[in-house]
Order: C-alpha cells, then structure tokens, then sequence
C-alpha cells in the first residue's frame, strides 16, 4: 500500500491540482477494504510525496522560495516548511481516505 | 453518527486549505506542486511589439540590471519606463499606490483597514481628485502620466504569471488607473510633509501652560547647539514667540501618525574651488523606510532632448534624483511645517453647520466606500471645511486638518525640466512649478553650486501652527506663501560649499519663522566640521564622509553624565561599562556595545528629567529633544542654580531629587533593561543586537525582508541607519567634461523576492561600499557593454 500511495499521490500532487489528493484519498478509501493501515499507509506516502516534490521544486529556486515561505509562516528553518507540508498532505489523505472508508461502509450496509 | 464526523471533519480542512485563517493563506493552492507558489520563473524583458508607441524604443540592460532606455521622443520613453518598471515592481507599485487612495484593505483585507480609514477621512482621495483635475489642464504633465501608465497597463494585460505575493494574498493583478499614481506622489508627500506635533504641544501647554513648551522646545538653541542650512549672513532680529496661545477644549485627540525617527537625507555640494578636479562635486542619500525591494528604481533615460541617470519613485515617470550630462540635483526633506489643526464648533453635535468669524458655513460631506478583501464594505463620511478636512468630533467641537500637501502641484514638471537642464540657473528655475513636499534642492554644474528651500513655504508670524488654532476668528487665506525675495536659497558662497541634513533652514537672525520642528543638528554639524576641515575634496572623500558615523550629540552629552554618575552606587560590571564609554570615540560601531549604553543610558536619563514634565499619548511619548538635554546639562554644571533645575525633580515623588542620583538611577535602569532584552552577558549588548536594523517586504510580508544586518551608524550619524529606515539611496557625482558617479540602492532594481538578485548590493550597502555606474553617451555605447538588449518596436495598427 506504502509504495502504490506513493506512485499515486506523486502522480496526482504533480499533475492535477491540489484538491485532487483528496479526492484521490477518499476514492480509495470508498473503494478498500476498512483496514487502518491503509490509512495510515496511503497518508504516509502523500505526505512524503508532497514534502519530497516541493522540495524538488524548491531546488530551482536555489532554496529562496523555502526560506521566504519559512518566514512568513514564523517557521524558524526551512527545513520545518517542509515537514509542515508533510503534515498537509498526510492529514489531507488521512481525513479524506477515513471519510471515504467509513461512508462505503455505511454505503455497505444501507445496500444490505 | 461517526461516518458524518469523519466526512464534516474532512470538509472542514479542505475548507482551510483552500481559504486559510486569519492572517494564514490558503495553504492548499498555495503549495500546490504544479502552479503554486513553487511554480515560479523569473520574469525577464523581451523583445515585443508595444501597442501606443510611435517609434522602436531600446533598452540595454547592464551587469547591475539597470535598464538603459533610449527612445526617439518622450512620450515613448515613458510608456517604455512604465513597461520596464512594472515588470520589475509590479506588486510594490500597486500596494504603493493604494496606501493613501484607501484600497489597501482591497489588497490585505482588514489589517490595511486602520490606513484606509485614516487617509480616506484625511481626504487624500478629493486631493487626489483635485490634483488629477489640475493636471488635466497641463498637457506635458498628463500625457508624461498617461504614458507611463498605459505601459504599466501593456505589462499587467500581457502578464502569464503574477508576482509571488499576488499569489500569497490569493488575488490577480488589475489595470491601473492614472489616478492611483498621483496617490503614489501624495504618498510620499505625507510621509515627508505630514509630520506634525500640534496635537501633543496643544495637550501639553493645556496642563502646564505654553512657556513651559516654548522651554523644553524651544524655536532656538544656544548657537553651539544648533545648527542651519542657510549658510547666508543676516542682520535681523530674531523674532520671539508668543507666551500665550489659543488653548484648545478638546479633552483627547485623535491618533495623528508620527514621523519615522531617522526619516531624513543628506546632501552637500563642494564648489571647484575646494575639489581636487576643479569641478562641483555633490552627494546625496536619501534616508527612508529601507524595503525590498528599494522604494528607488535606477535607470538612464535618453531621448534626442535630454540624456539623464537616476532613480525615481517605483511607481512615477522620469527622474526625481539623478544627473545629467551637465548637472546633478537631489533633496533632503524641507521639514518645514505645513501642517496646521484647527478647533471649530459646529451648531450642535451632529450638525454639518459651523460658525467662523460670525458667519455660518456648512461642511461638505461626502460618502466613501472602502472595500476590504471578501467581499465586505465600509462606509466613512469626509467632511470638508473651507478650514481643512474633518478629523474628529467631540460634542459640538470639531477639529480640522490645514495640510499644504492638499493642494495641487506640479512636480512631476519640475521634475521633467531637470532632465534637461543644462546649468544651475535652469535647474533651479525648474523647482517653481514645485509645492510639496518642501525640499532643500541642491544643483550643482560644473562651475555652481546652489541650494533651494522648495515648494510652497508658508509666510507665517512667530509661534504660527505650533498648537491647534482656533478656527472660529480664522481668516482666509489660513496661510499665506512667503515671498519669492524670502525664499532661503543660496548660491556659491564663500565657504566653498553647501550642505542640509534636514535640519532648521533660517538662523535667528533671517527674521523669518518657518516652524520649530525640525531634525536634529548632529548630521548637518558633522558634515559641517568635515567640509570645513578639508580643502581638495575627491569622490573617495565624498563616500567616505556618507559613511561617518561619529556621534556628535554623544560627544555633547556624555562627558556630563560620565561626570554625575556616582561610582560607589554602582556594580563592577556597571563600572566596567563606564569605563568603556571613557574610552569611547563616538563611533557607532555594529559589533561594540558603547553605542548601546550611551542610547540607552541617555533615553533613560531623559525620562527621569523631563518624562513627568510632558504628557502620554498613548503609548508615545512627545519627549524634548537630545540637543535641549545637552543645553540643560551644560547650564547645569555651569551653574547648578540655573533655573534648568527645575527640571531635574520628578514631580511624582515627595523626595528632592538630584541630577547625579538621576544620572545613577538611569545607569541602573539601563543595565537591567539590557539584561531583561539582550540578556546577562555584556557581550551580547552590541549595537546590532540592539538595534536590529534591517529591510522589510514593501508590502510588510513576513520572511520577506532581508536578515539582521551588521552594520554601523545609528540616526544621529552621517551613515543614519535606523532599525528599519536608512540610506535607501546614496550617489556621488563629479561633474566634468562627462560626468563620474558612483551609486548604491540596496536591493537593486529586481523585485522579484525569489530571485536571487532581490537583495542585491544591500551587503555591499552595509558595508558602505559604492559601484560606479554606466552612464552612455548615446545607445551605440551602451548595447557594446550591454548584458541584454531589449527592442520595443510599435505593433502594426499604430505604426
């Protein structure tokens, strides 16, 4: 689930804009089993994705964007933008896999 | 139950990223990998077609990025100016030009709100209005405007990518229109011309009464502590303030903003006769807030007319400093008061109705909307008096605003006639179509220097303007222009040069009042005693002297309190520190501690003087300057009897207190407060750590600024670095055969913040160090040294 969360929410964080993780996240969630390894999995791996590819970016900017960013949210190092963007994207997928995992299995047992 | 928390949980936060909190912008578009704020390249000039120009305009490109523009005829130079500013500056011009028009809130949401409110009810907007309409019937100005305009316009129509902050404060760029720039000269009027102390005198004379202001602050000093631009012999009678005033039944005021501390300039001219060349020579630095980026834009304009170097505002057309082939000009701040209050009383409380003189006239009112970000409103009603604008009510009194600033000008004129004036005759004939903000001008040609008091400069009789006056016997006109035979100017004097630094402009003896308030006499008698000291004057001379930074006040007041404190009182590390301040040179040094104890030391010395003696404005303090602190130290340790003595007793207390225990007691009060800041260790007590001086983001973004800096100079420096305001701009120029100069704006003219130029020079700024710059002969010269060359060319339907 880890490296399937990874090459997914990498292609969706990089091609499609930013509410199509969450939508990623509760098709997915709609879609398994209930089991909460999946979330946590599946969040783990958008949160590293989106942490991983803004730093990417942020290297063509020579780490300005970074440091700019840093400060205007008071965070004392770059380093920390990038773990609150981990936050982001692993609360993101995290809120929104649970939602979609506890509304198919309501949607389960209405059809029952 | 659970499966809706889940799902409402999960809404909630999409909801946050997409509209963030409070100050907190919307972090999911915001970090968006694909078109967020990662999403960012550097906007370049290229080679493109211009809808509006009448011929192909060049513009070259050189290794500091300063853009060299050379068109066939002004009107193209300007729209090209605007095009290549607004694609350098774009955010700045617009938050710039939406301070006094009252949109900022448009732009920040509610934290502009508090600006918005104050300018629209001071009535910048019908100023604006006003001057627009005036500059209507002045062809060569408005078409100068327009064209600059329509090419700021070109680049905001044809722009793919906004700048980062647009994207942080989740807006899109608009057009501009004419008027928002006249805002941006309006701006910078008030900044320079709306500084005003009427308010806290008129409180302060109301509990102690009007000799006791005149006495802590006073028109004049003792001529040791003085200091005037004028350097002209007079042989008038000084002439003396009344003792008595209007006095005023308002009970509180309206916050009034205050001037910067440190918001001032420099200049200073040298004759041939004392250069080395044989030639003038003049420097100029302007000191304001220092932003990135920088509020000055550097840039030679060329067309067949004229052939100039400068900067201008980053938001105006042409040059407001600079120098051509023939001549160099630049200002400090005039400082002269032209700020006046007035007390009316309407019918009744809520009444438009005023009485004046026995007659009754009616205030114009007028509804103005501010918006603010998200969709909210806010209404303000302006009054206009045939006395000022409405400021505040209480009951059936009213107090109104008298601002020169308020007035039509027509600088940009003035401004556009320097370009090519080709001696210091024509360069001071320019500065008649001047009004605000006054300026002390200096031009320089190759044989001439000459100094100038700019602008509309009010005839007033002594003590005029210094408390809030009584509008109900005042006369129209409120304030009458002083003769063109008064104006201060000078013109090659005998000492061999010219200098101001913000300081008072007319010695006693001129016989004439321009107001009391003016910067304080440490910079101008610094650059004084340096020009006076030197014969052969170079250009190294010249940069060396913008970056002194002895202490002319310190050497003043120190001694004095070295002498009263007493030793036995204090601690080892106390006496310690004393003794570094014995052995102190008055240099203001980033990486030493004695400025910092004698800045500390002094303000809390002045407190317990004089702190019970004026009133509290909120959190501000009207306080009497260093210089009469200096005056009052002197008196006293001539002749401890002097009737200065009164001072030194805190009328708080039933003890008799002394000015040696004062002196202790300010010692220990600095001592613990430096600890409660910077810590226990004395070390850490540097000038730097205590002042932290540094660049903000032109539009306050945090992170956007530049780091702490190491530099040196405080606000009563030559070298006047501030916390946060300083040289924006420094320029020295050796006019000759073509003319030499050398240059600093920190910052650079790149103000995109994830460049890596966006803080260009400010190192080399801290530093003191200058580049000198590229100033072509024509556009052959300058596409042989050009990094990029650039070609405007008309589109089609134009051509």
């Amino acid at each position: 689930m880890f490296f399937f969360g990874l090459a997914l929410s990498a292609a969706v964080i990089w091609l499609l804009p930013w509410w199509a993780l969450p939508l990623t996240a509760f098709l997915i969630g709609f879609m398994l089993p209930y089991k909460f390894h999946y979330v946590w999995s599946f969040s783990l791996s958008a949160g590293l994705a989106m942490a991983a590819l803004s730093f990417v970016r942020d290297g063509q900017s020579h780490g300005l964007i970074s440091k700019r960013m840093a400060g205007l949210l008071s965070l004392p190092t770059p380093t920390l933008l990038f773990a609150v963007i981990f936050i982001l994207g692993f609360v993101t997928a995290a809120l929104w896999m649970q939602a979609g995992l506890v509304l198919s299995k309501r949607s389960a047992k209405t059809l029952k | 139950m659970r499966k809706w928390f889940w799902l409402i949980l999960a809404i909630g936060w999409l909801l946050f990223l997409k509209l963030g909190a409070g100050p907190l912008p919307g972090l999911g578009p915001l970090f968006e990998v694909s078109t967020g704020i990662w999403d960012h390249h550097p906007s370049t000039l290229e080679s493109r077609t211009l809808s509006g120009l009448k011929d192909k305009v060049t513009v070259t490109i050189d290794q500091s990025g300063v853009p060299h523009i050379f068109a066939r005829n002004e009107s193209d130079l300007y729209l090209a100016q605007g095009f290549v500013m607004a694609q350098a500056r774009l955010f700045q011009m617009d938050i710039s030009t939406r301070v006094t028009a009252g949109m900022l809130s448009e732009l920040v949401g509610e934290r502009g709100l508090a600006f918005d409110e104050f300018f629209v009810k001071f009535g910048m907007r019908g100023s604006v209005d006003e001057m627009w309409r005036a500059i209507g019937k002045k062809p060569r100005t408005r078409a100068m405007l327009e064209a600059f305009v329509t090419g700021v316009n070109l680049y905001v129509d044809q722009l793919q990518e906004p700048p980062p902050e647009y994207k942080i404060l989740n807006v899109k760029p608009q057009r501009f229109s004419p008027e928002r720039f006249v805002h941006m000269g309006k701006a910078l009027t008030f900044n320079l011309a709306g500084r005003t102390f009427d308010l806290e005198l008129s409180q302060i004379a109301g509990k102690f009464g009007v000799e006791h202001v005149l006495d802590l602050f006073p028109q004049y000093l003792p001529a040791k502590f003085e200091d005037f631009v004028d350097p002209r012999p007079h042989g008038k009678a000084p002439l003396a303030e009344p003792t008595r005033a209007f006095q005023t039944s308002f009970k509180e005021f309206p916050s009034f903003p205050w001037a910067n501390p440190g918001q001032g300039s420099n200049n200073w001219a040298v004759a041939p006769a004392k250069s080395a060349s044989g030639t003038s020579l003049f420097a100029n630095d302007t000191h304001l807030g220092l932003t990135l980026p920088n509020i000055w834009f550097e840039t030679q304009l060329y067309t067949p007319d004229f052939n100039a170097y400068g900067v201008s505002l980053a938001a105006l057309p042409g040059l407001v400093n600079g120098f051509n082939k023939d001549i160099a000009w630049g200002p400090t701040n005039g400082t002269t008061d032209v700020l006046d209050f007035y007390e009316i009383e309407f019918e009744d409380e809520t009444s438009a109705r005023y009485l004046v003189n026995q007659q009754w006239y009616t205030g114009r009112e007028e509804k103005q909307i501010v918006k603010i970000k998200g969709g909210n409103e806010k209404e303000i009603v302006v009054m206009n008096t045939h006395l000022g604008v409405l400021l505040h009510r209480q009951g059936k009194l009213g107090l109104v605003a008298d601002w020169a600033g308020h007035r039509p000008g027509n600088e940009l004129l003035a401004l556009r006639g320097l370009l090519n004036a080709a001696n210091v005759d024509e360069c001071l004939l320019s500065f008649s179509d001047w009004r605000v903000p006054i300026q002390n001008f200096l031009c320089v040609d190759k044989t001439n220097i000459a100094w100038t008091h700019a602008g509309f400069v009010p005839k007033r009789p002594a003590g005029q303007g210094r408390f809030v006056m009584d509008g109900r016997t005042a006369r129209v006109p409120l304030i009458e222009e002083l003769p063109e035979s008064d104006r201060p100017q000078a013109r090659n004097p005998a000492q061999g040069f010219l200098r101001s630094a913000n300081e008072k402009i007319l010695p006693p003896s001129a016989g004439i009042y321009l107001g009391w308030d003016y910067e304080p006499p440490n910079r101008g008698q610094r650059i004084q005693e340096a020009l006076q000291a030197k014969d052969k004057w170079t250009p190294e001379d010249m940069i060396a002297l913008q970056n002194d930074v002895r202490n002319v006040e310190a050497m003043r007041i120190l001694p004095h309190l070295l002498r009263l404190v007493k030793q036995d009182e204090l601690t080892s590390g106390q006496r310690e520190a004393l003794e570094l301040l014995r052995a102190w040179d008055y240099r203001v040094l980033a990486t030493r501690i004695e400025a910092t104890l004698y800045a500390v030391w002094t303000d809390k010395f002045k407190e317990k003087i004089f702190g019970d003696d004026v009133l509290e404005e909120g959190k501000r303090k009207l306080m009497p300057r260093d210089a009469r602190l200096a005056w009052l130290l002197a008196r006293l340790e001539a002749n401890p009897n002097d009737p200065d003595a009164k001072w030194v007793d805190d009328r708080a207390t039933d003890a008799k207190e002394t000015l040696t225990g004062q002196a202790t007691r300010a010692l220990q009060a600095t001592w613990n407060l430096l600890i409660e800041r910077l810590g226990p260790d004395p070390k850490l007590w540097t000038w730097r750590n205590w002042q932290q001086p540094r660049f903000l983001h032109a539009g306050r973004l945090p992170g956007f600024g530049s780091d702490v800096l190491t530099v040196d100079g405080s606000n009563d420096t030559v070298s006047a670095v501030a916390k946060a305001h300083g040289p924006t701009y420094r320029v020295v120029v050796e006019t000759g055969e073509w003319p030499k100069a050398w240059m600093q704006v920190p910052g650079g003219n790149n103000g995109d913040p994830f460049a890596t130029d966006f803080e260009r020079f400010v190192t080399d700024w801290s530093q003191g160090r200058m580049r000198q710059v590229e100033f072509y002969r024509d556009m052959e010269e300058a596409k042989k040294a050009a990094v990029r060359i650039v070609e405007f060319t008309p589109s089609a339907e134009v051509k």
